[in-house]
């Protein structure tokens, strides 16, 4: 199968806005795609090369594919900067350079599909240092392959930029239209494995192999998130067989051992393995059983207090010098859930019997435990646990539902959150302001928006201040390079920085698109385990509007 | 099996011209010596090496063989040569591995491991409709790339009364003009004047190791043909040309 038929899906997906539309297209192609390239073609429909949890990538950026693009087209690299500039867009940038490609080749090619999976998997394989000649050679013979509305295509598929809508949800509508599997089994399967392509793959192959696919170890799973309650009073009235745990200020993690083989995954399904040794060498001690996959909070200690959310989020970032910082901010894990042991899926179990199981897997040490509990429907005692908890410096409490299942990727009634503080609202930095005087070489006055069941990213309200100066250059540094437009000083921005933003209030207001304003709204922090669609949406910001009055 | 011997410096020098312009290639071993033809990743250029028997000091092998080679790790196992070095060649198909045994003062054998090269192998030479030949020194060549590359990352090359090298950018143009009775021109022949442009980078790569004279072919926006020797070994390059749109 050629690229090409893919371009030409592409195409026809940008020209609809209609979900339905999308679907047809999407699943009429799914029946023409041949087997072998079946999960990869479905990965590039949804916008990446790897699944993310895998530990392939390709490791190129806008840079080195400047300089592909000029070296085969032989226009110089700030011309085809500047392309990219006057369209907005890196992809439609290249595909002018390629149709004004002014040196010749030998041959022309076409690109199989097969072929770029190919070199993808090779590109990918050249890890690190030193590989650059060796991925430039890759990417110069695709590149001097494709035709212009091809490499436009591939230069978003390389930088992650895909625009095509043709998001999760949509994809599997597809698969369930195309396979006539009902959609909520095909959600099930996804929900599971997180491996669209697998999904579309097993779907071909018909529903009784799809129902096989289960809990594996090595592919995490969506984790099971909670909902906010209001009060414990309000807890109690959903959950009837109530369990109360400690609500760890840390970074949520799903933990896979299979033999010697341990992986960590983050929340948002990055694999982190390498970011924490000190936990890695210790789970091999902790956890008994062959096969496991576990869940728990992360948290950060420092000076043998509990120390803020960021350092471990700086220490899940970190790449490089990991073992030095790893001795100045030594981490604890706090285990909770357990969702696999050998090989068998424990998700429809209980939580009672999980919890049980979990504790007999486990050998407790001075950095791995498990998390504090407490079952109880006496609200003056789930009191006393949450004052506990949070004079330990911890954030609030979980109330679960004890003899519920694990649902993956649900954020339901069976699990519930109190926290100590006030809400705050998780949104995505698009456009921003350049400071003036002190504040020069700084994006300081930030636009916030908040996320519609579109997927669009609405103005919600502007921040200047509560940031650090350290925190202003970081997010300098972060949001230049996601500059779309420029005028004066105001900027607009593509939507992918989340920042957790506090403030005193939600206010009704005709002044922001999002029909909310945030009265003082301030930056915590970048909230770099969150990408733009794990952000807070508009329905958020209004129960949370809702609640305002009732206090706790 | 295939064993040859030869100078190791000569060996050094081929790998390195072959080197300037690809790196996977499919190495053909015939009774009557060595061959390759390849293309550089993005198709922009093409080489073609022959090594008769004859410049090898004992060449035998009992059967036709195409082996892959990754000239980036041969090259760094030649560059390890004294100049005075014996180098044998040989195949050890079990191994998937070509041997270099160096013999100087010293004996030192590298195995290189061999690689896939089947998209490679069966690669046609493209029909130039060339209407130009220039012979001239390479190091006057050379000099006139270095020239054109004050102004601009292309160079026009053009036979006419004379042969011209030209350049233009914004900081200014460029030309070099090599005509009959120079010391450098060996010999001009035109049917038809010829002008097209080129990347300069492939062309200064091309260029870098060749040795002595080398002859140029060109037409009106063709590939040019570059053809030389080393040490008795063959060499054409050709490069595809830059088009103005």
């Amino acid at each position: 199968m050629l690229y090409k038929e893919l371009v030409d899906v592409y195409e026809k997906l940008t020209s609809t806005s209609s979900k339905l539309e999308k679907r047809d297209i999407l699943s009429d192609f799914f029946l023409v795609v041949p087997e072998d390239v079946l999960p990869f073609v479905t990965g590039l429909l949804a916008g990446y090369v790897f699944p993310k949890w895998t530990e392939k990538e390709l490791g190129i950026g806008p840079k080195l594919l400047l300089r592909v693009i000029s070296k085969i087209t032989g226009i110089p690299e700030e011309k085809v900067e500047e392309y990219v500039y006057d369209s907005g867009d890196f992809g439609e940038g290249i595909e002018k350079a390629i149709e004004l490609k002014k040196q010749q080749t030998f041959f022309d090619l076409k690109i199989e599909i097969k072929y770029l999976m190919d070199l993808f998997e090779k590109v990918s394989a050249y890890g690190g240092k030193g590989s650059q000649d060796k991925k430039i050679k890759y990417l110069s013979e695709l590149f001097s392959a494709a035709s212009p509305v091809e490499a436009r295509y591939l230069a978003r598929t390389i930088l992650e930029q895909m625009r095509t809508g043709a998001a999760e949800g949509i994809i599997l509508d597809a698969i369930s239209k195309f396979s006539g599997i009902p959609r909520k089994d095909v959600e099930k399967a996804y929900l599971l494995t997180n491996d669209l392509g697998l999904i579309a793959l097993y779907s071909k192959k018909g529903q009784d192999k799809l129902s096989k696919l289960t809990v594996t170890v090595g592919r995490p799973l969506k984790p099971m998130l909670a909902q906010i309650a209001s009060s414990i009073d309000s807890a109690l009235k959903d959950i009837e067989e109530p369990e109360m745990e400690v609500k760890y200020d840390g970074a949520r993690i799903q933990v896979h051992k299979s033999g010697d083989a341990i992986k960590i995954f983050s929340r948002r399904l990055e694999n982190i393995t390498e970011a924490l040794p000190e936990i890695l060498s210790e789970l091999k001690i902790t956890l008994m059983p062959v096969n496991i996959i576990c869940e728990g909070e992360v948290v950060a200690y420092k000076d043998g207090k509990i120390a803020p959310f960021q350092y471990v989020l700086r220490r899940l970032r970190r790449k490089y010098q990991i073992s030095e910082v790893s001795e100045k901010i030594p981490l604890k894990l706090f285990l909770f859930d357990c969702l696999l042991i050998e090989n068998k899926s424990l998700i429809d179990l209980t939580l009672k019997e999980r919890r049980e199981l979990l504790i007999s897997s486990i050998k407790q040490s001075e950095i791995i435990k498990i998390a504090d509990n407490k079952i109880s429907r006496e609200p003056s005692e789930i009191k006393d646990f949450y004052n506990k908890a949070v004079n330990d410096g911890h954030e609030g409490i979980m109330i679960k539902d004890y003899l519920s299942q694990y649902q993956p990727g649900a954020r339901g009634k069976k699990w519930l959150k109190i926290k100590r503080t006030l809400e705050t609202l998780d949104l995505v930095i698009i456009g921003a302001e350049w400071g003036e005087g002190r504040r020069k070489k700084w994006l300081s006055s930030l636009l916030l928006g908040i996320r519609d069941d579109d997927g669009n990213f609405l103005p919600i309200g502007k921040v200047a201040t509560g940031l650090s100066d350290e925190l202003f250059t970081e997010i300098t540094e972060q949001l230049t390079p996601l500059i779309l437009e420029e005028k004066g000083k105001t900027v607009t921005l593509v939507p992918k920085i989340v920042v957790e933003v506090l403030y005193d209030e939600i206010q009704h207001s005709p002044k922001y698109e999002s029909g909310f304003a945030l009265r003082f709204p301030r930056v915590l922090q970048i909230r770099e385990d969150k990408g733009p669609y794990d952000s807070d949406t508009i329905s958020r910001a209004y129960e949370i509007y809702e609640s305002q009055e009732k206090t706790f | 099996m295939f064993e040859a011997v030869l100078s190791a410096e000569t060996w050094r020098k081929c790998v390195t011209a072959i080197g300037s312009l690809v790196e996977e290639v499919p190495l053909k071993i015939t009774a009557e010596g060595i061959e390759l033809r390849a293309m550089d990743p993005s198709h922009v250029s093409m080489i073609d090496f022959k090594m008769n028997k004859e410049v090898f000091a004992e060449y035998k092998t009992d059967k036709e063989a195409i082996i892959g080679i990754d000239i980036e790790d041969m090259s760094k196992f030649i560059n390890r040569s004294r100049s005075d070095d014996i180098l044998v060649l040989k195949l050890d198909e079990e191994k998937n591995k070509i041997l270099m045994v160096l013999k100087g003062t010293s004996t030192r054998r590298f195995g290189c491991q061999l690689i896939d090269v089947t998209e490679q192998s069966n690669l046609k030479m493209p029909t130039l409709n060339t209407t130009s030949k220039v012979r001239l020194s390479s190091q006057a060549f050379r000099e006139g790339l270095k020239d054109a590359n004050i102004v601009s990352d292309h160079v026009s090359l053009r036979a006419d009364d004379a042969f011209y090298m030209n350049a233009e950018g914004d900081t200014g143009d460029i030309e070099v003009k090599i005509e009959k009775g120079d010391p450098d021109l060996y010999e001009i022949i035109v049917s038809a004047g010829a002008s097209s442009t080129f990347n300069l980078s492939y062309l200064t790569d091309m260029s870098k190791s060749i040795p002595g004279e080398m002859s140029i072919e060109i037409g009106n926006d063709m590939p040019v043909k570059i053809e030389f020797e080393i040490e008795g070994a063959s060499f054409v390059f050709i490069l595809a040309p830059r088009v103005e749109r």
